[in-house]
């Protein structure tokens, strides 16, 4: 089994899994979110040019005692990704270790790795996802649309989404 | 118009049903007799020399839909006088409506009985217009409900449902768009208008629960698009005429926008799903408590909500949560396809829900942050979140909480909420909480955690609304929940003692708000117990250690903060030193508020001093070492603290 290298963290990483800074003491405490695999997670935005190819980090550190863990990048738009690490097993808590995947850009804009790391305690699974930022060329974002954005007579803006409409 | 009243109508025979009985032997009481709810539907328009149907069938017993035993209906005003009921005296009866005064609409009187002998009672109006100068439009509003697969965990799109939009506001647009008419679905997704013959007008169904009538539970919730500034969808029908009349039917549906391998189309469906979960959260709390009033609420979502944290306008979210900035409170919801979404995850809806519920209906210590299988976490953040996965499973009636996620969303795991393993058991795990809380709640006794105890939520809602739970001094835990529910129900003392024994925490006569005489320590013998430490005015604490990323993790984890328990001997200005470590902080609470917040003094110098004005009584501390709460995993460590209390 290929083992993953296990790296002190370093300091000035994004955050993952909340929208506040921590380290911003007037922002106070952070938002509570759903449960998800006890890993923390946490990477770097990534800079690369059309075609160009490069590395994106993403540091994980257990948070309790794990039987197994796994991590599996998502296809992204945008991009190309990919890693190459295996499962590890038996993790403490406390264990921390570093995933390197390999990133192509494709297209012009800011797309995301999305970095899948799914835990296995006593049969039972849990995940946790880390989008990884990475800014193509300009680095723009685009966002998707869903439904046609008015603004109605007394000036309130809605998403219009068509129904299904049966009229009889 | 709707009214709707419940009622013990039989307490003065029945005491032991109602709770008056007295306990005795081994086994805790049954749970007591809830009353049931009457619905007498939605109220209707119809054409005159209609057969009318007037429908029961909503109405519900806490104890089991066949504990009611009798339906009866009976006219009570309006309309040309008493028009003559059949089947008066069943779930569904029927009358011919005659053209009604302007103003004076039929009113019909519903009241159910339970076997108990406790009744409910509600009423419904009934509106019959001209034939000849009105077209009543009428029609379901419906949404894709993606069940999931109960193998994968993932979305199930081969088995979408129709799922009716409860409780949404429906708005009638002329030709000009204006709005000319507006209405509330009810509980079948129904609708109807009246509006002249030949009127060209459409159709649209606002992401809203509105309610706002005096006297009866209000409530405030949309679903906006956060990547969109804040604009709320709206499903919209086609702009048509409704003809000559009568009557016109428009049926709208709210697709998934999945075409079979991916989402292709408008993902209409998606913000009426999570409408929906919370419609049946409000709901089920209106049922225990008919005169809530709910607090605004925006659910933000969108096809761009992302699991990379930044930007929240940009659809950087992190992942699915709830955040108060000011008075106004937000749930953010994942959105992002192939990756993680979670509109359809209604579990996930109803937890986030549940933290909105904690923060303005109840009370939340809660410091947030992540918190997966096994954490064993800072005991205000288990017991937020464990109460978010027991809500979700009690409000969807469903213990599994599921996630999907992944290509397609066809991956996913769940949680058993009442029975399922988590490694972490005790005072500190979201696991343990869960368990207790749903076993408090749920009536199937699974042998396997000695679930003996059924309250049903009205209770525990009771608890987490009271006054004594929401000013207590203690920081919100499972020890001051489970407290304050064994002081409410003495008569099932012992019930809760087994849910508490069974997740290794103390309970019974040893049981106080404070964990005073907790014993789990989760291994580690030296910096998790005292749960409080008692530190004396006029004196100095021996060291409380607060500890990073080993063994339990940082920022919100077990010993990351440890608690201090004052007793102040009269109201007064106190000053409250924390010496030690690189940057020592601490947060002070009293009567349930935070009267110093945290991080008030951010420079590192290894002290931490502030002048407090405090009332006599008890107040409670929270102190930690900055750099093992602050979430980067550096500097870490095992950071001993003292703290000092002295008057003035």
């Amino acid at each position: 089994m290929k083992q993953i290298g296990v790296i002190v963290l370093g300091a000035g990483l994004w955050l993952f899994g909340a929208p506040v800074l921590a380290t911003d003491k007037s922002a106070g405490f952070v938002s509570p979110g759903k449960p998800s695999a006890p890993v923390t997670a946490q990477s770097e935005p990534l800079r690369l040019d059309i075609g160009e190819r490069g590395l994106a980090m993403v540091n994980l550190a257990t948070t309790a005692a794990v039987d197994q863990l796994s991590v599996t990048v998502l296809p992204s738009d945008g991009l190309e990704a990919t890693s190459n690490t295996d499962d590890l097993l038996s993790l403490v808590s406390g264990s921390q270790l570093q995933v390197p995947i390999e990133v192509r850009g494709l297209r012009d804009g800011l797309w995301h790795v999305n970095v899948l790391v799914t835990t296995q305690r006593a049969g039972n699974t849990r995940h946790r996802i880390v989008a990884v930022p990475v800014h193509v060329g300009t680095g723009a974002l685009q966002l998707k649309a869903n439904g046609l954005v008015q603004q109605t007579s007394d000036g309130e803006r809605v998403v219009s989404l068509p129904a299904q409409e049966t009229i009889r | 118009m709707k009214t709707r009243f419940s009622g013990l109508v039989a307490c003065a025979v029945l005491l032991a049903a109602c709770g008056g009985g007295g306990g005795g032997g081994d086994q805790p009481p049954p749970a007591p007799n809830q009353p049931p709810t009457a619905n007498a539907g939605a109220d209707q328009t119809v054409v005159e020399n209609t057969v009318v149907t007037l429908d029961g069938s909503g109405s519900s017993d806490p104890n089991g839909q066949s504990d009611i035993v009798s339906y009866q209906w009976a006219y009570v005003s309006g309309g040309t006088g008493n028009p003559g009921l059949s089947n008066a005296n069943t779930v569904q009866a029927s009358f011919t409506a005659q053209e009604t005064p302007s103003g004076s609409p039929y009113v019909f009187e519903l009241t159910v009985t339970d076997g108990d002998g406790e009744q409910s009672t509600d009423q419904v109006q009934v509106t019959a217009v001209d034939a000849a100068s009105s077209v009543v439009l009428s029609g379901t509003v419906t949404y894709d409900g993606v069940p999931h697969n109960t193998s994968t965990n993932g979305l199930n799109y081969n088995a979408i449902t129709e799922q009716a939009v409860r409780g949404a506001t429906v708005q009638l647009l002329n030709a000009s768009s204006t709005v000319v008419d507006t209405t509330t679905t009810d509980d079948n997704g129904d609708y109807q208008f009246v509006v002249s013959p030949g009127a060209t007008v459409r159709v649209r169904v606002r992401a809203e629960l509105l309610a706002t009538g005096a006297g009866s539970a209000q409530w405030n919730t949309r679903v906006v698009d956060n990547t969109s500034g804040g604009a709320i969808y709206t499903l919209d029908g086609n702009i048509a005429s409704v003809g000559a009349g009568p009557t016109q039917t428009r049926d709208l549906r709210a697709l998934s926008g999945w075409t079979g391998s991916a989402y292709t189309q408008p993902r209409a469906a998606a913000p009426f799903s999570m409408l929906d979960d919370i419609y049946g959260a409000l709901i089920d709390v209106a049922a225990v408590d008919s005169d809530v009033i709910f607090p605004e609420l925006v659910v933000n979502w969108s096809v761009n909500n992302s699991t990379a944290s930044g930007n929240l306008a940009a659809g950087a979210i992190g992942t699915s949560f709830y955040q108060r900035i000011g008075g106004n409170s937000n749930i953010y919801v994942l959105g992002a396809a192939n990756s993680d979404t979670d509109e359809y995850d209604g579990h996930i809806i109803v937890h986030e829900w549940g933290h909105y519920f904690e923060d303005r209906l109840s009370r939340s210590d809660s410091i947030g942050g992540p918190h997966g299988q096994g954490d064993r976490l800072d005991m205000r953040v288990a017991f937020g979140e464990g109460f978010g996965n027991a809500l979700s499973g009690i409000i969807t009636d469903d213990p599994f909480y599921r996630d999907s996620f992944g290509n397609n969303q066809a991956q996913g795991f769940s949680i058993d909420v009442e029975s399922g393993f988590d490694p972490s058991v005790g005072w500190y795990s979201e696991g343990s909480v869960q368990q207790i809380l749903y076993d408090l709640y749920d009536a199937t006794n699974d042998g396997a955690d000695q679930d003996s105890i059924a309250l049903g939520f009205g209770p525990l809602y009771e608890v987490l609304t009271s006054g004594d739970y929401r000013t207590n001094d203690a920081w919100t835990s499972i020890f001051s929940f489970a407290t304050a529910l064994r002081s409410a129900q003495p008569t099932q003392a012992s019930g809760i003692d087994a849910t508490l024994n069974n997740q290794n925490i103390v309970s019974g006569l040893q049981l106080d708000a404070y964990g005073s005489n907790e014993t789990n320590n989760a291994g580690n013998a030296n910096d998790v117990l005292p749960v409080y430490t008692v530190v004396n005015v006029g004196t100095t604490s021996g060291q409380i250690c607060s500890i990073g990323t080993a063994p339990f993790g940082d920022q919100n984890k077990l010993s990351n903060w440890r608690f201090v328990r004052v007793t102040i001997p009269a109201p007064g200005d106190y000053t409250i030193t924390v010496n030690g470590g690189t940057d020592p902080d601490y947060v002070v609470l009293q009567g349930g508020v935070q009267v110093r917040s945290f991080g008030q003094n951010g420079a590192a110098i290894g002290v931490e001093t502030d002048t407090v004005t405090l009332q006599a009584g008890d107040a409670s501390l929270a102190i930690a070492e900055f750099n093992n709460i602050d979430n980067d995993s550096t500097n870490n460590g095992r950071s001993c603290l003292t703290v000092s209390i002295t008057a003035g």
